[in-house]
Protein backbone atom coordinates (compact mmCIF):
# COMPACT_ATOMS: atom_id res chain seq x y z
CA UNK A 1 0.00 0.00 0.00
CA UNK A 2 2.98 2.28 0.25
CA UNK A 3 4.60 2.48 -3.16
CA UNK A 4 1.98 4.83 -4.47
CA UNK A 5 3.38 8.05 -5.83
CA UNK A 6 1.75 11.26 -4.58
CA UNK A 7 -0.24 11.93 -7.68
CA UNK A 8 -2.13 8.63 -7.66
CA UNK A 9 -4.78 7.60 -5.16
CA UNK A 10 -5.22 4.17 -6.68
CA UNK A 11 -3.12 1.85 -8.74
CA UNK A 12 -4.26 -1.52 -10.03
CA UNK A 13 -1.44 -3.67 -11.37
CA UNK A 14 -1.80 -6.87 -13.35
CA UNK A 15 -5.07 -7.79 -11.60
CA UNK A 16 -6.29 -11.34 -12.14
CA UNK A 17 -9.53 -12.91 -11.14
CA UNK A 18 -11.36 -16.01 -12.26
CA UNK A 19 -14.47 -17.89 -11.25
CA UNK A 20 -15.06 -21.58 -11.30
CA UNK A 21 -18.01 -22.62 -13.39
CA UNK A 22 -19.38 -25.85 -14.82
CA UNK A 23 -16.78 -26.14 -17.57
CA UNK A 24 -13.78 -25.14 -15.50
CA UNK A 25 -12.26 -21.75 -14.78
CA UNK A 26 -13.69 -18.60 -16.24
CA UNK A 27 -11.30 -15.64 -16.48
CA UNK A 28 -12.93 -12.31 -15.65
CA UNK A 29 -9.85 -10.16 -15.18
CA UNK A 30 -6.58 -11.14 -16.78
CA UNK A 31 -3.76 -8.75 -16.03
CA UNK A 32 -5.69 -5.49 -15.82
CA UNK A 33 -3.77 -2.23 -15.16
CA UNK A 34 -5.35 1.03 -14.09
CA UNK A 35 -4.43 4.22 -12.26
CA UNK A 36 -6.56 6.92 -10.73
CA UNK A 37 -5.12 10.38 -10.07
CA UNK A 38 -6.08 12.50 -7.08
CA UNK A 39 -9.24 14.47 -7.89
CA UNK A 40 -9.65 12.71 -11.22
CA UNK A 41 -12.93 11.38 -12.60
CA UNK A 42 -12.36 8.15 -14.51
CA UNK A 43 -15.05 6.14 -16.25
CA UNK A 44 -14.62 2.47 -16.99
CA UNK A 45 -16.74 1.64 -19.95
CA UNK A 46 -17.61 -1.82 -21.11
CA UNK A 47 -20.47 -4.03 -22.09
CA UNK A 48 -22.46 -6.00 -19.53
CA UNK A 49 -20.46 -8.96 -18.33
CA UNK A 50 -17.11 -7.44 -19.32
CA UNK A 51 -15.85 -7.68 -15.74
CA UNK A 52 -16.10 -4.02 -14.77
CA UNK A 53 -18.24 -4.59 -11.69
CA UNK A 54 -15.90 -7.34 -10.57
CA UNK A 55 -13.04 -4.87 -10.77
CA UNK A 56 -14.85 -2.46 -8.44
CA UNK A 57 -15.67 -5.26 -6.02
CA UNK A 58 -12.03 -6.32 -5.90
CA UNK A 59 -10.95 -2.74 -5.19
CA UNK A 60 -13.58 -2.41 -2.44
CA UNK A 61 -12.49 -5.69 -0.86
CA UNK A 62 -15.84 -7.37 -1.52
CA UNK A 63 -14.14 -10.04 -3.59
CA UNK A 64 -10.75 -11.67 -3.38
CA UNK A 65 -8.54 -11.63 -6.44
CA UNK A 66 -6.15 -14.30 -7.66
CA UNK A 67 -3.14 -12.23 -8.65
CA UNK A 68 -1.71 -8.76 -9.11
CA UNK A 69 -1.97 -5.92 -6.64
CA UNK A 70 -4.18 -3.02 -5.69
CA UNK A 71 -2.33 -0.06 -4.19
CA UNK A 72 -4.05 2.80 -2.41
CA UNK A 73 -5.98 3.53 0.71
CA UNK A 74 -8.74 1.05 0.03
CA UNK A 75 -10.05 1.34 3.60
CA UNK A 76 -11.38 4.76 2.80
CA UNK A 77 -13.81 3.96 0.07
CA UNK A 78 -17.24 5.32 -0.61
CA UNK A 79 -19.43 3.10 -2.77
CA UNK A 80 -22.57 3.87 -4.73
CA UNK A 81 -24.30 0.77 -6.02
CA UNK A 82 -26.60 0.37 -8.97
CA UNK A 83 -29.47 0.01 -6.47
CA UNK A 84 -29.77 2.51 -3.64
CA UNK A 85 -29.23 -0.18 -0.97
CA UNK A 86 -30.63 1.97 1.82
CA UNK A 87 -31.83 0.57 5.13
CA UNK A 88 -35.54 1.20 4.76
CA UNK A 89 -36.14 0.99 8.51
CA UNK A 90 -33.82 3.91 9.17
CA UNK A 91 -34.50 7.50 8.30
CA UNK A 92 -32.36 9.30 5.73
CA UNK A 93 -30.40 10.79 8.64
CA UNK A 94 -30.05 7.32 10.20
CA UNK A 95 -28.69 5.85 6.97
CA UNK A 96 -25.92 8.45 6.84
CA UNK A 97 -25.23 8.28 10.58
CA UNK A 98 -24.65 4.53 10.62
CA UNK A 99 -22.02 4.94 7.87
CA UNK A 100 -20.29 7.66 9.89
CA UNK A 101 -20.35 5.54 13.07
CA UNK A 102 -19.00 2.50 11.28
CA UNK A 103 -16.19 4.42 9.65
CA UNK A 104 -15.18 5.80 13.06
CA UNK A 105 -15.83 9.45 12.32
CA UNK A 106 -15.89 11.36 15.67
CA UNK A 107 -19.43 11.79 16.97
CA UNK A 108 -19.06 15.55 17.30
CA UNK A 109 -18.79 15.86 13.53
CA UNK A 110 -21.84 13.75 12.63
CA UNK A 111 -24.57 16.39 12.68
CA UNK A 112 -22.57 18.93 10.77
CA UNK A 113 -21.50 16.44 8.09
CA UNK A 114 -24.97 14.97 7.61
CA UNK A 115 -26.40 18.44 7.23
CA UNK A 116 -23.73 19.45 4.77
CA UNK A 117 -23.98 16.43 2.47
CA UNK A 118 -27.77 16.23 2.53
CA UNK A 119 -27.76 19.87 1.58
CA UNK A 120 -25.36 19.08 -1.24
CA UNK A 121 -27.73 16.49 -2.73
CA UNK A 122 -30.62 18.85 -2.03
CA UNK A 123 -32.35 16.64 0.52
CA UNK A 124 -31.84 18.69 3.69
CA UNK A 125 -35.59 18.78 4.22
CA UNK A 126 -35.91 15.00 4.04
CA UNK A 127 -33.54 14.05 6.86
CA UNK A 128 -36.34 12.56 8.98
CA UNK A 129 -38.10 10.74 6.15
CA UNK A 130 -37.98 7.00 5.64
CA UNK A 131 -36.53 5.90 2.28
CA UNK A 132 -39.70 4.19 1.07
CA UNK A 133 -41.53 7.50 1.19
CA UNK A 134 -39.05 8.97 -1.32
CA UNK A 135 -38.89 8.60 -5.09
CA UNK A 136 -36.23 6.43 -6.78
CA UNK A 137 -34.13 9.43 -7.76
CA UNK A 138 -34.25 10.84 -4.24
CA UNK A 139 -33.23 7.50 -2.77
CA UNK A 140 -30.24 7.31 -5.09
CA UNK A 141 -29.26 10.80 -3.99
CA UNK A 142 -29.37 9.62 -0.37
CA UNK A 143 -27.09 6.77 -1.34
CA UNK A 144 -24.68 9.23 -3.00
CA UNK A 145 -24.77 11.37 0.17
CA UNK A 146 -24.03 8.25 2.24
CA UNK A 147 -20.94 7.55 0.15
CA UNK A 148 -19.75 11.16 0.30
CA UNK A 149 -20.48 11.81 3.98
CA UNK A 150 -17.59 9.63 5.09
CA UNK A 151 -15.35 11.84 2.92
CA UNK A 152 -13.71 8.90 1.20
CA UNK A 153 -10.39 9.02 -0.53
CA UNK A 154 -11.87 7.15 -3.48
CA UNK A 155 -15.47 7.08 -4.61
CA UNK A 156 -16.49 3.93 -6.47
CA UNK A 157 -19.70 4.00 -8.46
CA UNK A 158 -21.23 0.99 -10.14
CA UNK A 159 -23.73 2.16 -12.79
CA UNK A 160 -25.51 4.31 -10.21
CA UNK A 161 -27.93 5.92 -12.65
CA UNK A 162 -28.79 2.93 -14.80
CA UNK A 163 -31.81 1.79 -12.81
CA UNK A 164 -33.47 5.21 -13.00
CA UNK A 165 -35.65 6.54 -15.76
CA UNK A 166 -33.77 8.66 -18.30
CA UNK A 167 -35.19 12.04 -17.23
CA UNK A 168 -34.32 11.46 -13.59
CA UNK A 169 -30.92 10.04 -14.56
CA UNK A 170 -30.13 13.11 -16.67
CA UNK A 171 -31.02 15.45 -13.85
CA UNK A 172 -29.03 13.42 -11.36
CA UNK A 173 -25.90 13.27 -13.56
CA UNK A 174 -25.89 17.02 -13.84
CA UNK A 175 -26.36 17.60 -10.11
CA UNK A 176 -23.74 14.99 -9.35
CA UNK A 177 -21.19 16.63 -11.60
CA UNK A 178 -21.80 19.99 -9.90
CA UNK A 179 -21.23 18.38 -6.50
CA UNK A 180 -18.04 16.66 -7.59
CA UNK A 181 -16.45 19.74 -9.06
CA UNK A 182 -17.12 21.39 -5.70
CA UNK A 183 -15.53 18.55 -3.72
CA UNK A 184 -12.55 17.66 -5.94
CA UNK A 185 -13.30 14.00 -5.30
CA UNK A 186 -11.42 11.11 -6.96
CA UNK A 187 -14.01 8.93 -8.69
CA UNK A 188 -13.94 5.59 -10.43
CA UNK A 189 -17.23 5.22 -12.25
CA UNK A 190 -18.36 2.09 -14.05
CA UNK A 191 -20.88 2.35 -16.87
CA UNK A 192 -22.01 0.81 -20.13
CA UNK A 193 -23.45 4.12 -21.32
CA UNK A 194 -21.15 5.99 -23.74
CA UNK A 195 -23.01 9.30 -23.45
CA UNK A 196 -22.78 9.15 -19.68
CA UNK A 197 -19.04 8.53 -19.89
CA UNK A 198 -18.50 11.35 -22.40
CA UNK A 199 -20.50 13.75 -20.25
CA UNK A 200 -19.00 12.90 -16.84
CA UNK A 201 -15.43 11.72 -17.11
CA UNK A 202 -12.02 13.24 -17.63
CA UNK A 203 -10.56 9.89 -18.54
CA UNK A 204 -12.46 7.06 -20.19
CA UNK A 205 -11.07 3.55 -20.00
CA UNK A 206 -12.72 1.36 -22.62
CA UNK A 207 -12.60 -2.37 -21.91
CA UNK A 208 -12.61 -5.21 -24.43
CA UNK A 209 -16.14 -6.46 -24.97
CA UNK A 210 -15.42 -10.08 -24.24
CA UNK A 211 -14.06 -11.11 -20.87
CA UNK A 212 -11.43 -11.34 -19.54
CA UNK A 213 -11.38 -7.58 -19.07
CA UNK A 214 -8.48 -5.87 -20.75
CA UNK A 215 -8.04 -2.21 -21.49
CA UNK A 216 -8.80 -1.62 -25.15
CA UNK A 217 -8.07 2.09 -25.18
CA UNK A 218 -7.88 5.11 -22.90
CA UNK A 219 -9.54 8.31 -24.08
CA UNK A 220 -8.83 11.70 -22.51
CA UNK A 221 -11.71 14.10 -22.29
CA UNK A 222 -10.34 17.63 -21.87
CA UNK A 223 -13.74 19.39 -22.12
CA UNK A 224 -14.02 21.87 -19.25
CA UNK A 225 -16.78 21.59 -16.64
CA UNK A 226 -19.66 22.45 -16.58
CA UNK A 227 -20.59 20.48 -19.66
CA UNK A 228 -23.73 20.23 -21.71
CA UNK A 229 -24.80 16.67 -22.45
CA UNK A 230 -26.43 17.72 -25.74
CA UNK A 231 -23.43 19.72 -26.98
CA UNK A 232 -21.68 18.69 -30.20
CA UNK A 233 -18.40 18.02 -28.33
CA UNK A 234 -19.97 15.53 -25.91
CA UNK A 235 -21.93 13.85 -28.68
CA UNK A 236 -18.91 13.49 -31.00
CA UNK A 237 -16.89 12.05 -28.10
CA UNK A 238 -19.71 9.61 -27.53
CA UNK A 239 -19.44 8.51 -31.20
CA UNK A 240 -15.72 8.05 -30.81
CA UNK A 241 -16.24 5.89 -27.71
CA UNK A 242 -18.87 3.80 -29.44
CA UNK A 243 -16.49 3.12 -32.32
CA UNK A 244 -14.34 1.16 -29.84
CA UNK A 245 -17.09 -1.00 -28.39
CA UNK B 1 -37.00 8.17 15.99
CA UNK B 2 -38.27 4.74 15.07
CA UNK B 3 -41.63 5.31 16.73
CA UNK B 4 -42.27 8.36 14.68
CA UNK B 5 -44.87 8.21 12.03
CA UNK B 6 -47.87 6.21 13.02
CA UNK B 7 -49.43 8.64 15.48
CA UNK B 8 -47.73 11.77 14.35
CA UNK B 9 -50.41 12.33 11.76
CA UNK B 10 -50.41 15.17 9.36
CA UNK B 11 -48.72 18.39 10.22
CA UNK B 12 -50.93 21.08 11.67
CA UNK B 13 -53.71 18.67 12.60
CA UNK B 14 -55.26 19.16 16.05
CA UNK B 15 -55.35 16.17 18.36
CA UNK B 16 -59.13 16.10 18.28
CA UNK B 17 -59.19 15.98 14.49
CA UNK B 18 -56.54 13.27 14.62
CA UNK B 19 -58.63 11.19 17.02
CA UNK B 20 -61.66 11.63 14.82
CA UNK B 21 -59.71 10.57 11.72
CA UNK B 22 -58.35 7.51 13.54
CA UNK B 23 -61.86 6.62 14.70
CA UNK B 24 -63.36 6.91 11.23
CA UNK B 25 -60.49 5.10 9.51
CA UNK B 26 -59.65 2.42 12.05
CA UNK B 27 -62.35 1.83 14.63
CA UNK B 28 -65.58 2.48 12.77
CA UNK B 29 -65.39 -0.32 10.14
CA UNK B 30 -64.61 -2.82 12.87
CA UNK B 31 -67.50 -1.66 15.01
CA UNK B 32 -69.84 -2.03 12.06
CA UNK B 33 -68.67 -5.59 11.55
CA UNK B 34 -69.17 -6.44 15.23
CA UNK B 35 -72.64 -4.98 15.25
CA UNK B 36 -73.65 -6.78 12.04
CA UNK B 37 -72.34 -10.05 13.49
CA UNK B 38 -74.40 -9.63 16.67
CA UNK B 39 -77.53 -8.75 14.71
CA UNK B 40 -77.23 -11.82 12.47
CA UNK B 41 -76.62 -13.99 15.51
CA UNK B 42 -79.66 -12.52 17.25
CA UNK B 43 -81.92 -13.09 14.24
CA UNK B 44 -80.77 -16.70 13.82
CA UNK B 45 -81.22 -17.36 17.55
CA UNK B 46 -84.77 -16.06 17.61
CA UNK B 47 -86.17 -17.28 14.30
CA UNK B 48 -84.19 -20.28 13.11
CA UNK B 49 -82.73 -22.25 15.99
CA UNK B 50 -85.74 -23.77 17.81
CA UNK B 51 -84.44 -22.20 21.02
CA UNK B 52 -81.18 -24.18 20.81
CA UNK B 53 -79.00 -21.14 20.20
CA UNK B 54 -79.17 -18.50 22.93
CA UNK B 55 -79.29 -14.84 21.93
CA UNK B 56 -76.22 -12.58 22.37
CA UNK B 57 -77.98 -10.98 25.33
CA UNK B 58 -78.45 -14.32 27.07
CA UNK B 59 -74.77 -15.08 26.51
CA UNK B 60 -73.85 -11.67 27.89
CA UNK B 61 -75.92 -12.38 31.01
CA UNK B 62 -74.20 -15.73 31.43
CA UNK B 63 -70.80 -14.07 30.96
CA UNK B 64 -71.58 -11.57 33.68
CA UNK B 65 -72.49 -14.43 36.02
CA UNK B 66 -69.22 -16.20 35.19
CA UNK B 67 -67.20 -13.02 35.70
CA UNK B 68 -69.00 -12.38 39.01
CA UNK B 69 -68.42 -15.92 40.32
CA UNK B 70 -64.67 -15.43 40.61
CA UNK B 71 -63.90 -18.69 38.80
CA UNK B 72 -63.13 -16.90 35.55
CA UNK B 73 -59.78 -15.52 36.65
CA UNK B 74 -58.70 -18.90 38.04
CA UNK B 75 -59.48 -20.87 34.88
CA UNK B 76 -58.31 -18.17 32.53
CA UNK B 77 -54.96 -17.84 34.28
CA UNK B 78 -54.41 -21.59 34.13
CA UNK B 79 -55.09 -21.63 30.40
CA UNK B 80 -53.01 -18.50 29.92
CA UNK B 81 -50.04 -20.03 31.73
CA UNK B 82 -50.16 -23.16 29.56
CA UNK B 83 -50.34 -21.09 26.42
CA UNK B 84 -47.58 -18.68 27.34
CA UNK B 85 -45.04 -21.23 28.56
CA UNK B 86 -45.46 -23.42 25.49
CA UNK B 87 -45.56 -20.45 23.16
CA UNK B 88 -42.39 -18.88 24.54
CA UNK B 89 -40.54 -22.20 24.36
CA UNK B 90 -41.65 -22.86 20.80
CA UNK B 91 -40.77 -19.33 19.72
CA UNK B 92 -37.21 -19.48 21.05
CA UNK B 93 -36.50 -22.94 19.65
CA UNK B 94 -38.04 -21.95 16.30
CA UNK B 95 -35.87 -18.87 15.95
CA UNK B 96 -32.74 -20.92 16.50
CA UNK B 97 -33.80 -23.76 14.21
CA UNK B 98 -35.31 -21.49 11.55
CA UNK B 99 -32.23 -19.30 11.36
CA UNK B 100 -30.00 -22.34 11.25
CA UNK B 101 -32.06 -23.86 8.42
CA UNK B 102 -32.00 -20.56 6.56
CA UNK B 103 -28.24 -20.27 6.78
CA UNK B 104 -27.09 -23.85 6.31
CA UNK B 105 -28.09 -25.97 3.40
CA UNK B 106 -27.19 -29.11 5.31
CA UNK B 107 -29.46 -28.17 8.23
CA UNK B 108 -32.21 -27.31 5.78
CA UNK B 109 -32.04 -30.69 4.11
CA UNK B 110 -31.86 -32.50 7.43
CA UNK B 111 -34.78 -30.77 9.13
CA UNK B 112 -37.17 -29.81 6.36
CA UNK B 113 -38.98 -33.14 6.26
CA UNK B 114 -39.44 -33.01 10.02
CA UNK B 115 -40.97 -29.58 9.74
CA UNK B 116 -43.36 -30.68 7.02
CA UNK B 117 -44.39 -33.77 8.98
CA UNK B 118 -44.87 -31.61 12.07
CA UNK B 119 -47.20 -29.31 10.20
CA UNK B 120 -49.19 -32.17 8.73
CA UNK B 121 -50.00 -34.10 11.93
CA UNK B 122 -53.34 -32.86 13.31
CA UNK B 123 -53.26 -30.97 16.60
CA UNK B 124 -55.91 -33.25 18.08
CA UNK B 125 -53.71 -36.28 17.37
CA UNK B 126 -50.81 -34.67 19.22
CA UNK B 127 -53.08 -33.77 22.12
CA UNK B 128 -54.33 -37.36 22.45
CA UNK B 129 -50.83 -38.81 22.06
CA UNK B 130 -49.41 -36.51 24.72
CA UNK B 131 -52.22 -37.20 27.20
CA UNK B 132 -51.79 -40.94 26.67
CA UNK B 133 -48.01 -40.70 27.05
CA UNK B 134 -47.72 -38.36 29.99
CA UNK B 135 -51.12 -38.36 31.67
CA UNK B 136 -52.81 -35.24 32.96
CA UNK B 137 -49.76 -33.29 34.04
CA UNK B 138 -48.82 -29.69 33.30
CA UNK B 139 -46.02 -30.99 31.10
CA UNK B 140 -48.55 -32.68 28.81
CA UNK B 141 -50.21 -29.41 27.86
CA UNK B 142 -46.88 -27.70 27.33
CA UNK B 143 -45.54 -30.48 25.14
CA UNK B 144 -48.68 -30.84 23.06
CA UNK B 145 -48.76 -27.13 22.28
CA UNK B 146 -45.04 -27.01 21.70
CA UNK B 147 -44.97 -29.76 19.08
CA UNK B 148 -47.90 -28.30 17.18
CA UNK B 149 -46.74 -24.70 17.21
CA UNK B 150 -43.06 -25.03 16.71
CA UNK B 151 -42.89 -26.48 13.15
CA UNK B 152 -45.28 -23.78 11.98
CA UNK B 153 -43.15 -20.90 13.24
CA UNK B 154 -39.89 -22.58 12.29
CA UNK B 155 -41.16 -22.56 8.72
CA UNK B 156 -41.81 -18.85 9.03
CA UNK B 157 -38.33 -17.96 10.31
CA UNK B 158 -36.70 -20.24 7.79
CA UNK B 159 -38.42 -18.36 4.97
CA UNK B 160 -37.50 -15.07 6.63
CA UNK B 161 -33.80 -15.84 6.76
CA UNK B 162 -33.82 -16.99 3.15
CA UNK B 163 -35.38 -13.69 2.17
CA UNK B 164 -32.66 -11.56 3.77
CA UNK B 165 -31.35 -9.09 1.25
CA UNK B 166 -27.68 -10.02 0.80
CA UNK B 167 -27.08 -6.83 -1.17
CA UNK B 168 -27.64 -4.89 2.05
CA UNK B 169 -25.21 -7.14 3.88
CA UNK B 170 -22.68 -6.38 1.13
CA UNK B 171 -23.34 -2.66 1.55
CA UNK B 172 -22.61 -3.06 5.26
CA UNK B 173 -19.33 -4.69 4.37
CA UNK B 174 -18.27 -1.79 2.13
CA UNK B 175 -19.08 0.72 4.87
CA UNK B 176 -17.27 -1.35 7.54
CA UNK B 177 -20.36 -2.14 9.65
CA UNK B 178 -18.75 -5.18 11.26
CA UNK B 179 -20.69 -8.27 12.44
CA UNK B 180 -22.49 -6.75 15.46
CA UNK B 181 -23.81 -3.73 13.60
CA UNK B 182 -24.73 -5.88 10.59
CA UNK B 183 -26.81 -8.26 12.70
CA UNK B 184 -28.49 -5.49 14.69
CA UNK B 185 -29.15 -2.95 11.95
CA UNK B 186 -29.25 -5.00 8.75
CA UNK B 187 -30.35 -8.57 9.49
CA UNK B 188 -32.71 -8.32 12.49
CA UNK B 189 -34.90 -5.53 11.09
CA UNK B 190 -35.53 -7.73 8.07
CA UNK B 191 -36.67 -10.58 10.32
CA UNK B 192 -39.04 -8.54 12.49
CA UNK B 193 -42.05 -8.86 10.16
CA UNK B 194 -41.54 -12.63 10.17
CA UNK B 195 -41.18 -12.69 13.95
CA UNK B 196 -44.43 -10.81 14.38
CA UNK B 197 -46.42 -12.91 11.95
CA UNK B 198 -44.96 -16.09 13.42
CA UNK B 199 -45.81 -14.91 16.92
CA UNK B 200 -49.37 -14.16 15.94
CA UNK B 201 -49.83 -17.47 14.18
CA UNK B 202 -48.26 -19.39 17.06
CA UNK B 203 -50.35 -17.71 19.72
CA UNK B 204 -53.57 -18.40 17.81
CA UNK B 205 -52.62 -22.05 17.37
CA UNK B 206 -51.50 -22.40 20.97
CA UNK B 207 -54.80 -21.12 22.33
CA UNK B 208 -56.82 -23.50 20.24
CA UNK B 209 -54.74 -26.48 21.18
CA UNK B 210 -54.58 -25.79 24.90
CA UNK B 211 -58.36 -25.79 25.04
CA UNK B 212 -58.44 -29.17 23.29
CA UNK B 213 -55.92 -30.62 25.73
CA UNK B 214 -57.88 -29.28 28.67
CA UNK B 215 -61.07 -30.67 27.17
CA UNK B 216 -59.47 -34.13 27.24
CA UNK B 217 -59.49 -34.17 31.01
CA UNK B 218 -57.71 -31.39 32.83
CA UNK B 219 -59.32 -30.25 36.08
CA UNK B 220 -59.17 -26.56 35.30
CA UNK B 221 -58.85 -24.07 32.46
CA UNK B 222 -61.18 -22.81 29.78
CA UNK B 223 -61.31 -26.22 28.08
CA UNK B 224 -62.38 -27.85 31.35
CA UNK B 225 -65.16 -25.30 31.75
CA UNK B 226 -66.31 -26.00 28.21
CA UNK B 227 -66.53 -29.73 29.07
CA UNK B 228 -68.52 -28.96 32.19
CA UNK B 229 -71.01 -26.76 30.36
CA UNK B 230 -71.24 -29.34 27.57
CA UNK B 231 -72.08 -32.07 30.07
CA UNK B 232 -74.84 -29.86 31.49
CA UNK B 233 -75.95 -29.14 27.94
CA UNK B 234 -75.76 -25.43 28.76
CA UNK B 235 -75.25 -23.78 25.40
CA UNK B 236 -75.23 -20.27 26.89
CA UNK B 237 -72.40 -21.35 29.18
CA UNK B 238 -70.36 -22.82 26.31
CA UNK B 239 -70.80 -19.63 24.29
CA UNK B 240 -70.09 -17.38 27.28
CA UNK B 241 -66.76 -19.09 28.03
CA UNK B 242 -65.87 -19.02 24.35
CA UNK B 243 -66.77 -15.34 24.09
CA UNK B 244 -64.78 -14.35 27.18
CA UNK B 245 -61.83 -16.27 25.91
CA UNK B 246 -62.12 -14.61 22.50
CA UNK B 247 -62.18 -11.18 24.10
CA UNK B 248 -58.89 -11.90 25.88
CA UNK B 249 -57.41 -13.07 22.56
CA UNK B 250 -58.55 -9.92 20.82
CA UNK B 251 -57.00 -7.81 23.56
CA UNK B 252 -53.68 -9.57 23.01
CA UNK B 253 -53.98 -9.17 19.26
CA UNK B 254 -54.86 -5.49 19.26
CA UNK B 255 -53.08 -4.44 22.44
CA UNK B 256 -49.99 -6.52 21.80
CA UNK B 257 -49.22 -7.44 18.23
CA UNK B 258 -50.76 -4.45 16.53
CA UNK B 259 -48.82 -2.11 18.83
CA UNK B 260 -45.58 -4.01 18.26
CA UNK B 261 -46.21 -3.83 14.54
CA UNK B 262 -46.69 -0.07 14.69
CA UNK B 263 -43.62 0.32 16.84
CA UNK B 264 -41.30 -1.75 14.65
CA UNK B 265 -42.77 -1.42 11.19
CA UNK B 266 -43.39 2.32 11.22
CA UNK B 267 -41.02 2.69 8.29
CA UNK B 268 -43.41 0.91 5.95
CA UNK B 269 -45.30 3.72 4.32
CA UNK B 270 -49.03 3.72 3.90
CA UNK B 271 -50.26 3.88 0.33
CA UNK B 272 -51.09 7.52 0.85
CA UNK B 273 -47.56 8.74 1.47
CA UNK B 274 -45.98 6.41 -1.03
CA UNK B 275 -47.61 8.38 -3.80
CA UNK B 276 -45.40 11.34 -3.08
CA UNK B 277 -43.13 12.23 -5.97
CA UNK B 278 -40.02 14.27 -6.35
Amino acid sequence: MSQLDGQHVLEVRDLQKSYRDGQGRFEVLDGLDLTLDRGEFTCILGRSGSGKSTLLKCIAGLEDYDGGEILGNTNEIGYVFQEDRLLNWKTVDGNLRIALESEGVPKAEHDERIERYLDLVDLAKNADDYPLTLSGGMRQRVSIARALVIEPEILLMDEPFSSLDEITARDLRKRFLDILTELDQSVLFVTHNATEAAFLAETIVVLEHEPPAEVKTVIDNPLPYPRDIDSEEVQSLKREIISYI
Amino acid sequence: MATQGWLSGRTGETSLAKLRRLFVADVFPRLVFLLAFLVVWHVIAIFFSNDLLPTPIAVLDESIVILGSGSFAFHMLNTLRRVMVAFAGAWVVSIILGVWMGLSERAEKFFDMGVVIGITIPGLAWAIIMVMLFGLRPLTAYLAVFVVVFPMITLNFWEGVKDIDMQLVEMGEVFDFGPARTIRHVVLPQLIPYMLSAGRLALGLAWKLVVVVEFLGFGNGIGYQLTTEYNLFNMAGVLAWTALFTVIMLLIEYGGFKLLERRYLAWRPSVEIRRRVE
